[in-house]
């Protein structure tokens, strides 16, 4: 049952030359750059997004991901969500206004496959970059190389899908959208959702905790993310695999890395859900068509090549 | 700027060696051999996976993550292949960290 969260927020990430970064995720991507604040982070968004920012590059010299938030309907919604997470003996710190550039307060809390995630209910909103919100023309025209839309959600690695699971279930009111279970009945992959999109935030099993498998962007056309993929071979750029078609979720996609390694995603498409459908299953034996439906075999870097 | 030959030092089996074109990272190098004697993974410095033991050669080192390349390591001459420039001919070993397996295969 939805609890008032609504969309995946932001993502901070850590890379190891901030410079480096800011092309990759602006001239490559096609983000939008919106400032760099007092700490040096860098604060971008898709074209497409309201709100004043949703990726945030921290310099740093371990590679990986901070933390994912999600935004909540409103104050009193955030309040509640509080109250909930402790309730459930979730630790809750509490993070003021304005630690991000135009962000409300958060909440900061570990989910037990050791991921920092985070709720907020204000930030700053001027609007879709270069059409706003009244009488809008189709798309901005100076945008840059894959025009990426939105930030669209992550996939971690991590052990404890289950805990992981029942706190996005119960407390936070996301839904299952689509698992993969082992013979004896182990989900090691959960893709769940709290919006109609088939994926807000997703999850495969690794002994480690707290891994960085990707932060994904929104194209529109399967032309574009060919097109992405031309640009991933005209920029030198470190690829992983694509363009193909996942299984799970049925999205058009290409993976590829930022200058740090962190792996980052392009796609279009993707099912609907609606919190009445049952979740979709795949047999683990069938993971790679899951995941690459064209190859049907996963490339054991999309494994291990995690941050 | 010349080529540099790496030669890639295995246990129990002979050396491998391939050529490391003018500013070319050793990671690009090893990934241009068609059996690819490096594992190659998000070639910037951020996953290990392209771990190695500098045995003997000079070469510039880039940023790389400090999750898989220690101080101690870097003094030791452990780096990520994707993140070294070779300058002269080089003798190297693989130096995988010990992971755990994935909790699912390939």
């Amino acid at each position: 049952m939805r609890k008032g969260v609504m969309r995946p927020g932001h993502v901070q990430l850590r890379v190891l030359n901030i410079q480096d970064a800011l092309a990759h995720y602006r001239d490559l991507l096609g983000l939008i750059e919106v400032e760099t604040d007092a700490l040096g982070r860098v604060y971008l968004k898709g074209w497409t997004e309201v709100d004043k920012f949703s990726v945030v590059l921290r310099e740093s010299d371990t590679p990986g991901m901070d933390f994912m938030a999600f935004k909540v309907l409103n104050e009193a919604t955030l309040d509640r969500l509080h109250q909930d997470l402790l309730g459930y003996g979730v630790a809750v710190e509490d993070i003021p206004a304005g630690e991000l550039n135009g962000c409300g307060r958060r909440l900061r809390f570990v989910a037990p496959t050791g991921h920092q995630f985070e709720l907020f209910a204000e930030k700053e909103q001027p609007g879709r970059y270069g059409v706003g919100n009244h009488n809008p023309e189709a798309w901005p025209r100076d945008l840059t190389g894959m025009k990426a839309q939105r930030f669209d959600h992550c996939l971690l690695y991590g052990d404890d899908l289950d805990g992981t699971f029942a706190l996005f279930k119960d407390v936070l009111g996301f839904d299952l959208c689509e698992q993969v279970l082992t013979p004896d009945g182990e989900r090691v992959a959960q893709f769940l959702t709290v919006s109609m999109k088939s994926h807000d935030v997703a999850f495969i099993k690794h002994a480690e905790k707290n891994k960085f498998h990707h932060a994904s962007f929104f194209l529109e056309t399967w032309e574009d993310v060919l097109r992405a993929g031309d640009l991933i071979s005209m920029t030198d750029t470190a690829i992983d695999i694509g363009p193909t078609r996942h299984g799970i979720t049925h999205g058009q996609t290409i993976y590829f890395f930022d200058p740090s390694g962190n792996r980052n995603e392009v796609f279009c498409g993707g099912d609907s859900f609606y919190p009445d459908h049952a979740p979709i299953t795949w047999d683990a034996d069938k993971l790679g068509k899951a995941i690459f439906y064209h190859d049907r075999q996963l490339n054991e870097r999309f494994l291990t090549a995690l941050t | 700027m010349t080529a540099h030959r790496i030669t890639l030092q295995r246990d129990g089996q002979p050396p491998e060696q391939f050529i490391v074109q003018p500013g070319q990272t050793l990671l690009a190098g090893a990934e241009a051999v068609h059996n690819r004697p490096v594992p190659v993974g998000c070639r910037g410095g951020g996953c290990g996976l392209c771990r190695v033991r500098i045995l003997a050669g000079d070469y510039q080192r880039g940023r790389m993550s400090r999750a898989y390349i220690s101080i101690q390591d870097e003094q030791d001459g452990v780096a990520l292949a994707c993140r070294v420039l070779p300058l002269t001919d080089m003798d190297i070993m693989l130096a995988p960290l010990t992971v755990p397996a994935p909790a699912i295969t390939a």
